[in-house]
């Protein structure tokens, strides 16, 4: 059954079994995403700080609760970090129907796509990304990075709620198809 | 809405978390329930766990790696303090009880003198725990009923007994042990459950990551004919989330 492990599965068992090593690995693995997604959805250095170490002792101290049938060790632990994140920022930011251009600040970065085009995984879904259309693009965005409910995004986007919804759910189809020509792709580059 | 209606509609906003906690608390409620909604959630939050990938990556701080290893290594040094506290399990901690109680009235067995002794030796390697079980031990001492529920399906391998002292005034309480972690949001209920059906909430916790905790309940046990542990997305309310432990339970007999 071991062999069957993936190597993050068994760095999670050696984590549930209280294995300091395995939790530096799990954080020289994931510690930069995890940073970059905090940073991302809190803006700052210290709260970002705080959230990352918070999630990585959150997850040393539940591995045993990790369930790989329920997703792989990244998005578990990356679920954990932007789950604590989101919850940070809600706290100190009491919605107050921002014009979009404020939000969009918030969320993101006039040099994202620059920037990130240097980190060449997932250039498929990246692209995708940036392939829709900005009405799209930016609910997804103002969701996931900027913390807002889709009733807030209603309110500064100008939108009804059915409007939001529907940016979301074409979005992440799109995006959806994407990772799955992204994993095909890997799957015949392997192959040969 | 009842809890079988489907969620279909909201899941997009659920893997983006842009839901408010109280419509996600809905949705989490019913994944736990249906299957099919379960693996369409699960097959958008890959999706949106994509999205930070799509980040330009920043550098990390040089000292967050030694403090996540740091609060770890802490962490683990309270637990090898609290490796006493794991000798209490159910049964230990009763003949613990059993123990100090026999002490109390001035038995003289030989064998439970020396269960109290290592009984105390071991409490005393656990300093901060220590007022903790003498107080159910005291408790005990004073008589009465114990009931153990056992984890079911995958909670197997957690557990707790149910303590109903007879003294005058004496709140009943749960003993648990190696309670999983549960997700954001939601938290363990207690229930009472008379022999009509009835569900009585009696306490709401959550697990506070040690070996075993104490939690007193809200309502006497006498009259209720079962009591029960479930997880529950609500603190007030009727009974909603899965159960995980429970045991019948009889009126205690009195002194």
């Amino acid at each position: 059954v071991t062999n069957r492990q993936s190597p993050d599965d068994r760095l999670i068992a050696a984590l549930a079994e209280r294995d300091l090593s395995a939790l530096a690995e799990l954080y020289d693995r994931y510690g930069r995403i995890a940073y970059t997604l905090a940073y991302r959805i809190l803006g700052e250095a210290e709260a970002a700080e705080d959230v990352v170490h918070d999630g990585f002792l959150s997850a040393w101290r539940g591995a045993a609760s990790y369930r790989s049938e329920r997703g792989n060790v990244r998005g578990w632990l990356l679920s954990i970090v932007h789950h604590r994140a989101v919850d940070v920022l809600r706290r100190k930011t009491t919605f107050r129907p921002a014009p979009l251009e404020v939000a969009e600040q918030r969320a993101a970065d006039d040099d994202t796509a620059e920037a990130a085009a240097q980190n060449i995984e997932h250039a498929t879904v990246r692209a995708a990304l940036q392939g829709l259309p900005p009405a799209q693009r930016r609910t997804i965005e103002l969701a996931y990075f900027g913390g807002y409910t889709h009733v807030e995004l209603a309110a500064i986007m100008g939108v009804p709620l059915g409007t939001v919804k529907g940016r979301m759910r074409i979005g992440l189809q799109k995006l959806r198809r994407a990772l799955e020509r992204e994993s095909d792709g890997e799957r015949a580059a392997s192959m040969r | 809405m009842n809890d079988m209606t489907h969620v279909v509609d909201d899941l997009e906003l659920f893997a983006l978390r842009a839901l408010p906690e109280s419509e996600r608390a809905r949705v989490a409620t019913h994944l736990l329930r249906c299957p099919a909604c379960r693996e369409q959630a699960r097959l958008l939050e890959e999706v949106a766990l994509a999205l930070p990938e799509t980040l330009p990556q920043v550098d990390v701080p040089s000292g967050l790696r030694a403090r996540v290893l740091g609060s770890a290594r802490l962490d683990l040094a309270g637990a090898r303090r609290r490796s006493a506290a794991s000798w209490l399990t159910p049964a230990r901690l009763a003949l613990v009880a059993i123990a100090l109680a026999v002490t109390t009235l001035g038995a003289i067995d030989l064998a439970l003198i020396q269960s109290v002794t290592a009984a105390r030796n071991e409490l005393a390697a656990a300093q901060a725990d220590r007022d903790r079980y003498s107080d159910i031990a005291v408790k005990v001492s004073h008589g009465g009923d114990t009931w153990y529920m056992a984890g079911r399906e995958q909670w197997t391998g957690s557990g707790g007994t149910l303590f109903a002292p007879h003294g005058p005034g004496a709140a009943a309480y749960v003993v648990f042990h190696d309670l999983r972690p549960v997700t954001m949001g939601a938290v363990y209920t207690i229930w009472l459950v008379d022999a009509d059906g009835r569900w009585t909430r009696a306490a709401n916790f959550t697990p506070n990551g040690e070996v075993t905790q104490a939690v007193t309940l809200d309502t006497p046990v006498q009259g209720f004919a079962m009591c029960s542990l479930t997880i529950e997305l609500q603190r007030e309310g009727k009974r909603a989330g899965p159960v995980v432990m429970q045991s019948r339970i009889g009126t205690p007999a009195p002194q």
